[in-house]
Order: C-alpha cells, then sequence, then structure tokens
C-alpha cells in the first residue's frame, strides 16, 4: 500500500479513537481505545521510521491497560455521587470533539511549518490527539477520564516529538512519565473509593 | 555504576547519588510508620547527599582501602549523558541540603507519612535534571517530580485530589512545552534572527516556565491545595518545583546568548511580573484563611522574582535566587505553625508558640521587615527604585497590603484555635522556636543565607560571571 494513503489511514483512524474515547461513558470500554489509540501511535512512529519508539508505545499501552483494568475492579463502575465529576451528554461530546479535530487538522499545516521534518499525516495524527486530550480535561475530573486525557495528549505530544528527537534516552524517560501518570491516577481513583477498596480486598 | 582493574575502582557521582537517594527513599518508606526516624532518614540522607555532591573530589585518584579510587562525574546512558562538573556540582547539592532542611522539619510539621521517602526522590529527580545534559532535556524530569509530588499533595486526604491533579496536568503541558522550545532552540537552531521562529519559541518558553515558576493563570493547583493539603507536604512541593523552574530558566538564559540580551524578553517578564505582583497582592488580601492567603503570598513573591529576573543582569540573578531560599524558608517556618495551630495543645504557650511560627513564616514571605523575606526585597528595590517606579511601588505596595492581610488573619484565627487535649513534644516546640529564631536571624543577618544560596549559581558563567 501506498506510505502517504496508509499514513493518511492511520491519522484518521487514530482521531476517530481519539473522538471515541471522549465520547464513550463506559470506562472499560475506554481502556481498550485507550490501547488502540497506543497501538494507533505505535503504527504512526513505525512509519516516521523510530520502530524503537513504536515498540515502547505498545509496551507502555500494554502496562496501561493492566493498570487500568485493576483499577477499575477496584472502583465502582459508576460515579457514586451523580454529576459533579460525570461529563455533559454524550453527543454534546462527539460534536465538542468533532470541532476539535477539525479545527486540529487546520491547525497542522502551521505545525508542518513551525517544525520542520514532520510529514502532514504525522502532524494531524499529533495535533489532533493533542487537541483532544486538552478537551477531554476540561471535560471532567473523574480520575480515570483524567487519565485517558492527559495520556491522549501526551501520546499525540509524542507522535510529533517523536520524529523531531530521537533519542532512546528521552524516549525512556517519557515512556516513565506514562507510567507514573497511569499509577498516581489509577492511587487517586482508588483512593477516593475507601470502601469499595477494603471490600474488594477482603 | 562502578568498574574495577589492578586495585583501581571507578565510581561515576551521578548514578551512585540517584541510586543512594532511591535507596534511602525506599528505607525512609519502610520507616513511614515512625514518623521521626523516617524524617531523620531522608533529612540525613540528603544532607549527605548534599554534602557527598559539593565535598567530592572529581576525576582526581583518592587513596581507598589499599587502593585507589577514581570518582567520575561523568554518567553516560542510552546516548545521553548525566554530568556532576564544577559547573552544577553547587547546585545539585543547594536542592539536596534545601531538601534536607524541609524533610528533616516534616514530622514536627505532622506532615504527611509519605513525604520524607516521596520527597527525597522528588529530590533526586530534580537533582538529575541539573545533571542532565542537554540540559534541555531536564523537563521529563521535572515531570517525574511533579508526578512524585502529585502522590504526597493528595497524600491520606483524598478531597485534595483536585490539586494533586492539576499539578500534574500542568506540568505536562509545561514539558511539552519545554521539549519543543528546547528542540528549537538546541537542533533548529532558532534566534532573534529569525522572528517569527523566536516569537513561537517566547510563547512556548513563557507557557513552560509561567507552569513551572507558579505564574497565574497556572496557579490554581496551589489555590486547590491550599484549601486541602496539608501545609507543609504543599509548601515542600511548591518550594522545590519553583527553583526546579527557577534553575531551567536561568539554564536557558545562560545557554543561549540572544536570549539574555533580548530586549522583548525583558519587556515581557516585567509586565509578567507587574501582573502576577498585582494579582497575587490583591487576591491574598481578599482571603479569610492563612493557607489560601499564602498560596497567593507566594504568588506575589514569584511576581517580584520575575520583575528580577526582567533586569537581565547578574546582580539581579542572585537577588532572585537569594529570595527562592528565603521563600523556602519562611514557607516551611509557616507550614509548621501552621500544622501545630491546627493541633492546638492544651496549653496556650503551646498554641501561641505555633501561632508565632506561623505568624513568622507568613510575614517572611511577605516581605515584612525583621524577617528572612525582608533583605530581598530592599535589594530588589535597591536594584529597580530609580529606573523602574512602577516595579519598586508595587513592592512597597505588595509588603505592606500582603503583611497587613497576614496580620489581620492571624488575629482573626487567634480566638478560633479550639484546643485539644494532645500536648506538643519538647522537640516539636524546639523546632517551632528555631524557626521563628531563623526568620529573625536571616532577616537581620542575610549574609548567613545570600551568599550560600547565589552560590548554586556559580556554574552559569555567562550569566553571573
Amino acid at each position: 500500500m501506498d506510505l502517504i494513503l496508509l499514513l493518511t489511514l492511520l491519522a484518521v483512524l487514530t482521531s476517530i479513537i481519539g473522538a471515541a474515547l471522549i465520547a464513550v461513558e463506559d470506562r472499560r470500554l475506554g481502556v481498550g481505545l485507550l490501547v488502540a489509540e497506543y497501538a494507533s501511535v505505535g503504527g504512526l512512529l513505525t512509519l516516521a521510521g523510530q520502530p524503537g519508539a513504536a515498540l515502547s508505545r505498545i509496551g507502555v499501552g500494554a502496562c496501561a491497560a493492566a493498570i487500568l483494568v485493576i483499577t477499575l475492579r477496584r472502583i465502582p463502575p459508576k460515579p457514586r455521587q451523580a454529576d459533579p465529576q460525570a461529563p455533559p451528554g454524550r453527543w454534546f461530546r462527539l460534536a465538542a470533539s468533532i470541532l476539535v479535530i477539525a479545527a486540529a487538522w487546520g491547525l497542522s499545516g502551521s505545525a508542518v511549518s513551525l517544525l520542520p521534518g514532520i510529514s502532514r499525516g504525522h502532524a494531524v495524527a499529533g495535533v489532533t490527539l493533542l487537541a483532544l486530550g486538552l478537551l477531554h480535561l476540561g471535560l471532567s475530573e473523574d480520575p480515570i477520564r483524567w487519565i485517558f486525557a492527559l495520556l491522549t495528549a501526551q501520546l499525540g505530544f509524542e507522535v510529533i516529538y517523536a520524529v523531531l528527537e530521537p533519542s532512546l534516552a528521552v524516549q525512556a524517560i517519557l515512556a516513565g512519565v506514562h507510567l507514573g501518570i497511569l499509577l498516581v491516577g489509577s492511587d487517586i481513583a482508588v483512593r477516593q473509593w475507601p470502601a469499595v477498596a477494603k471490600g474488594t480486598e477482603s | 555504576m562502578a568498574g574495577r582493574g589492578q586495585g583501581n575502582g571507578i565510581v561515576n557521582a551521578p548514578p551512585t547519588l540517584l541510586g543512594l537517594a532511591a535507596l534511602l527513599g525506599a528505607a525512609s518508606f519502610l520507616a513511614r510508620r515512625r514518623a521521626v526516624l523516617s524524617s531523620v532518614i531522608a533529612g540525613g540522607g540528603a544532607a549527605l547527599l548534599g554534602g557527598l555532591a559539593l565535598g567530592i573530589s572529581l576525576d582526581a585518584p583518592i587513596q581507598w582501602l589499599g587502593g585507589t579510587l577514581k570518582v567520575s562525574g561523568t554518567w553516560a546512558v542510552l546516548g545521553r549523558a548525566f554530568v556532576l562538573d564544577d559547573g552544577n556540582r553547587a547546585a545539585v547539592s543547594f536542592i539536596f541540603l534545601a531538601g534536607a532542611f524541609l524533610l528533616t522539619g516534616s514530622w514536627a510539621a505532622r506532615a504527611v507519612a509519605y513525604l520524607p521517602s516521596f520527597g527525597l526522590l522528588m529530590i533526586a529527580c530534580v537533582a538529575a535534571s541539573l545533571m542532565i545534559r542537554p540540559f534541555l532535556y531536564a523537563a521529563p524530569l521535572l515531570e517525574m517530580a511533579a508526578i512524585g509530588g502529585c502522590l504526597v499533595l493528595v497524600g491520606d486526604r483524598p478531597q485534595s485530589h483536585r490539586a494533586g491533579l492539576r499539578l500534574l496536568t500542568f506540568y505536562t503541558l509545561a514539558m511539552m512545552a519545554l521539549l519543543l522550545t528546547g528542540w528549537m532552540l538546541g537542533t533548529a537552531g532558532v534566534t532573534s534572527a529569525t522572528a517569527l521562529e523566536a516569537e513561537r519559541v517566547f510563547l512556548l518558553l513563557a507557557v513552560g516556565l509561567a507552569v513551572l515558576l507558579v505564574v497565574p493563570p497556572f496557579h490554581s493547583w496551589l489555590s486547590a491545595g491550599a484549601q486541602a493539603s496539608d501545609p507543609y507536604t504543599l509548601a515542600f512541593v511548591l518550594v522545590l518545583l519553583q527553583s526546579a523552574g527557577l534553575f531551567l530558566f536561568l539554564g536557558f538564559l545562560d545557554s543561549f546568548g540572544w536570549l539574555r540580551e533580548s530586549v522583548e524578553l525583558a519587556s515581557r517578564l516585567r509586565w509578567a511580573g507587574l501582573v502576577t505582583v498585582g494579582f497575587g497582592t490583591l487576591w491574598a488580601a481578599s482571603q479569610r484563611d492563612s493557607p489560601r492567603l499564602m498560596a497567593y503570598a507566594v504568588v506575589a513573591d514569584v511576581g517580584v522574582s520575575l520583575l528580577l529576573l526582567a533586569r537581565l543582569e547578574a546582580s539581579a540573578y542572585q537577588i532572585a535566587l537569594g529570595m527562592a531560599g528565603s521563600r523556602a524558608v519562611g514557607m516551611a517556618v509557616w507550614a509548621m505553625g501552621e500544622a501545630n495551630v491546627a493541633h492546638a495543645a492544651a496549653q496556650a504557650r503551646d498554641t501561641r508558640l505555633a501561632a508565632l511560627s506561623s505568624f513568622a513564616g507568613a510575614s517572611s514571605v511577605a516581605g515584612a521587615p525583621l524577617t528572612a523575606g525582608f533583605p530581598g526585597r530592599w535589594a530588589a528595590l535597591g536594584l529597580l527604585g530609580r529606573s523602574d517606579a512602577w516595579a519598586s511601588g508595587a513592592i512597597v505596595a505588595s509588603i505592606l497590603i500582603l503583611t497587613g492581610s497576614i496580620a489581620r488573619v492571624a488575629f482573626r484565627a487567634e480566638g478560633a484555635v479550639e484546643a485539644t487535649a494532645e500536648r506538643s513534644s519538647r522537640a516539636r516546640r524546639f523546632f517551632l522556636a528555631t524557626g521563628v529564631l531563623l526568620i529573625a536571624a536571616l532577616g537581620l543577618f542575610p549574609q548567613l543565607l545570600y551568599p550560600w544560596v547565589i552560590r548554586a549559581a556559580e556554574g552559569l558563567h555567562n550569566l553571573i560571571p
């Protein structure tokens, strides 16, 4: 398959996964979408000639899935309080995501001119994920959704940065940052439901 | 970490320091149920590591156990390096020793049990950020420190999760901005000659540093933390991360000549400083409780530092560094007093001592005369006085308004404290009294603190010749 076509398809797929992650309400489904996001970013990095970075993202994605599944087993499936942390309706979130994707695709041209060396496809995927992550951050304060949002934003950044700076040391530190965010977010999520967590342990 | 051959050994200093910090952090964690022991391990360990960083003889053979040992300052890892040399050892030592000061007192301040262990790991991350080469990669290490900060901020108070999540969100965004800035400056070679790119560098740098220095609107984690987190833990996280941010900013200025000579940067820093002083002071004046007031007082204090940095001259950088040191002392003494006021003892004498400690620390952060914070403000006024009336006026107004607000809140709180049956230990009272005396001593004799703190920047040869 043509490389540019493949890159474009992956960029579109990444954007769709990012939007779906915002729209879905089931957090378990969200974990699956987050892992898919990691896999698609791995694909984008492979196409950029960074197989090491791609492999590390897929490894971190697997760790993310394990940590989040364990976390979700220790907390109730729905937020305990009805509203304060719950994001607005699904259709609203989907509409906002589509608007953000449209804006991000427009802005990606500026990213290409600002950062010479990255392709349009990588810029589109990177800026879109970054923007969707920021949107998601603004929509919820639920720690699990916060993890989804922050990791989405960081993956978007890394799609661009890994192309610019292929240093293995930096990639390793950034992978450590992913794991740190996952662990801290999970810890906070579990601490918010101490009684339930204790019940699960016993 | 170490290699041997024919009775000779080579030890790499950076991994040794970081490894020891990790081990001591683990030991402190295991002892977390014994607050005093945990604090002593972490505080003593940090002091030891600070002493090692400053005093160890680098790249020269040392006679040891019948053989020779050579301590190398360079550790290459995955194509990058961590370097401890004469240029940064004072700064690394400063971070460890300042951390030791704060961690040792954590038990007296009834801080969260995890603070000594995770605090030491945070200090190690900040020290690593000072040692990594090129220094532009310091940002992810500061993010690691922020991850630790998030954990201790939430600590055993789940209701303070908002502060932790905001802190980590801001630091993640700052890391992205600073890594891109570093790439544009270091690899893409952006200079003032490329006006459009330089403009974008300014924007990214401004976002990154505004987060690290807690400049509005990136201060919201601080106000959220003041509401819900343990005061001493909040003070520790704030002081450590802010000091790291200041060092990173000075590193940028030191490395890129066009940046430190940029009139545009100076102008923007000045405006940012004026707005930050004004915002912090006015918001502090409108607060009714001490932690939130202090959060905004720190914002105002950072504003004064920005006004100094805007001068882009050596003496201003030195004063800004000195102010960072006195801010650490002031915040620690305030938080220790604040935590003990909250656990007020049946003895009126104990309550008064804790309240006095809280008041002295807060006054120092406000820059009131006869406190550790005043000499920095005075020196700033001396430097800015003639050339920038607006900045001088803002500093004087800030001192007056903040001191008045602190006195108002202190008098209001005095009658509201509920006595408990718990009695403060003699050692805790000793720490509180020492804190108050330290604030007064550093106010009267700033030469006890400033030369030592300023030495931390001795590796920045382009900034401070």
